[in-house]
């Protein structure tokens, strides 16, 4: 007899594992239709998007008026290898975007707050739903408010090497004290770690995880904050 | 262990065969071929990756023990009832010295299909009956539905990769499973 649920649940887990071999087969050798679309689709995206790039290239110079010419007959040529690098120098002269300055920690928060939030996925973050932590997945979430958990997948191994380096060193969390905010940062490796570059200022505290040398509250330097929007902005 | 395979991989019959001629071939190809079918298994039940990797291992012992006298027809099929019950033993071990935090995924599924106290049938049922009705209710599903819930509730995959390697949606598979698992609770209960 089957007395308590425990008791039951041990025993219907035991009795799952007697399926039939051949339903077992069955769903191992399930051909994996979507993988090979999906290595397809890719192919096609990869070479749609060079196409555009190039397109893109092309319709820009055209529209600013650069001439494809090896030379460009107007302009004489320089005298010295001085007046060559400098003009070299002003030609590729670019004003870097406001964005591009490195954020410090407060300003990762803001950058983050412009990013337009519909682009990235939503997890649920409610104690027992947290499924991110186990899938596989590196990803960076924060929130705002603590209603909506945002997240960007962070892909690519050096990316996920470099992340995890970050927390290794201690002087990539800078503390910090005195501010009333509710933005709250965390990074889940998707193997159960999640490491917190950036505390939620109101509570201080980490529901779960841990971080090396734990600071009650804190932001990641600019470096790493720079790195961390880099990996959130694509 | 798990090394890149370059050449063709092996049909099961093959590999077998390599069991039985006692050449350590056997397991490098049982690992190209399922090992990490078999690890995430594993990691499904375990949620850590080392505990995994060592059932992983144990998986290959037990069954370089087990051939000759064993020859699976399914070789796949044979190496995950062994990792799942070695994992499954051990997440009881790590469960009773109390070193394992909550449920691990098939625990809290399925405990939607134990019937409540009053179901006598599931309470009388004997070792391998409960095993014959579970048979008895995949039969009667549709392939598809029937490999969502092996993948699931014996290969302890997760949602994301049922959805990812079926190319169905999440919410459909989270859907699928749920509706299975009522009929299961209903089959259980009436003791079919």
């Amino acid at each position: 007899m089957k007395d308590n649920f425990k008791e039951k649940l041990d025993y219907l887990v035991d009795e799952m594992g007697g399926i039939d071999e051949r339903y077992i087969n069955e769903a191992l050798s399930t051909v994996s239709k979507q993988r090979k679309i999906s290595s397809a689709k890719l192919f096609v995206l990869s070479a749609a998007v060079i196409c555009a790039l190039v397109l893109s290239v092309f319709v820009g110079a055209a529209v600013s008026g650069v001439k494809f010419s090896p030379k460009n007959s107007s302009e004489k040529a320089p005298d010295s290898l001085e007046q060559s690098e400098q003009l070299t120098s002003d030609r590729l002269h670019v004003e870097p975007p406001v964005n591009s300055e490195a954020p410090s920690g407060d300003i990762l928060r803001e950058l983050v707050l412009s990013l337009d939030k519909n682009s990235f996925e939503t997890v649920k973050y409610a104690e027992g739903e947290r499924d991110f932590l186990f899938d596989r997945q590196v990803r960076i979430i924060w929130t705002f408010n603590k209603e909506v958990y945002y997240a960007a997948t962070v892909t690519g191994e050096e990316n996920i090497k470099k992340l995890e380096d970050y927390f290794e060193n201690e002087e990539s969390i800078i503390s910090t004290t005195g501010q009333a905010e509710t933005f709250g940062m965390w990074v889940s490796f998707g193997d159960g770690r999640v490491l917190i570059p950036y505390l939620l200022y109101d509570s201080g505290g980490a529901v779960f995880g841990n971080l090396p040398d734990y600071i009650p509250e804190g932001y990641p330097d600019d470096d790493f904050a720079n790195f961390i929007f880099s990996l959130i902005d694509g | 262990m798990r090394r890149k395979v370059l050449k063709k991989v092996m049909q099961d019959v093959e590999i077998v065969e390599l069991y039985w001629q006692r050449d350590e071939a056997a397991i490098h190809e049982s690992d190209a071929k399922y090992g990490r079918n078999l690890e995430r298994t594993s990691y499904g039940i375990l949620l850590s990756k080392p505990d995994a990797e060592e059932c992983l291992q144990d998986t290959y012992l037990a069954a370089w023990n087990s051939m000759p006298t064993d020859r699976p027809e399914f070789l796949g099929a044979y190496l995950m009832k062994i990792i799942r019950n070695l994992s499954i033993d051990r997440y009881r071990a790590l469960r009773s010295k109390k070193r394992y935090a909550g449920d691990t995924l098939i625990y809290e599924e399925l405990s939607d299909c134990i019937p409540d106290s009053g179901g006598t049938v599931f309470e009388a049922m004997e070792k391998g009956e409960l095993s014959k009705l579970i048979n008895k209710f995949l039969e009667g599903l549709e392939k598809e539905k029937r490999t969502v819930f092996v993948r699931r509730y014996f290969c302890s995959e997760s949602i994301k990769d049922i959805s990812r390697s079926m190319g169905i949606g999440e919410s459909k598979v989270k859907s699928m499973l749920m509706r299975m698992r009522q009929r299961l609770y209903e089959a259980i209960k009436e003791g079919e």
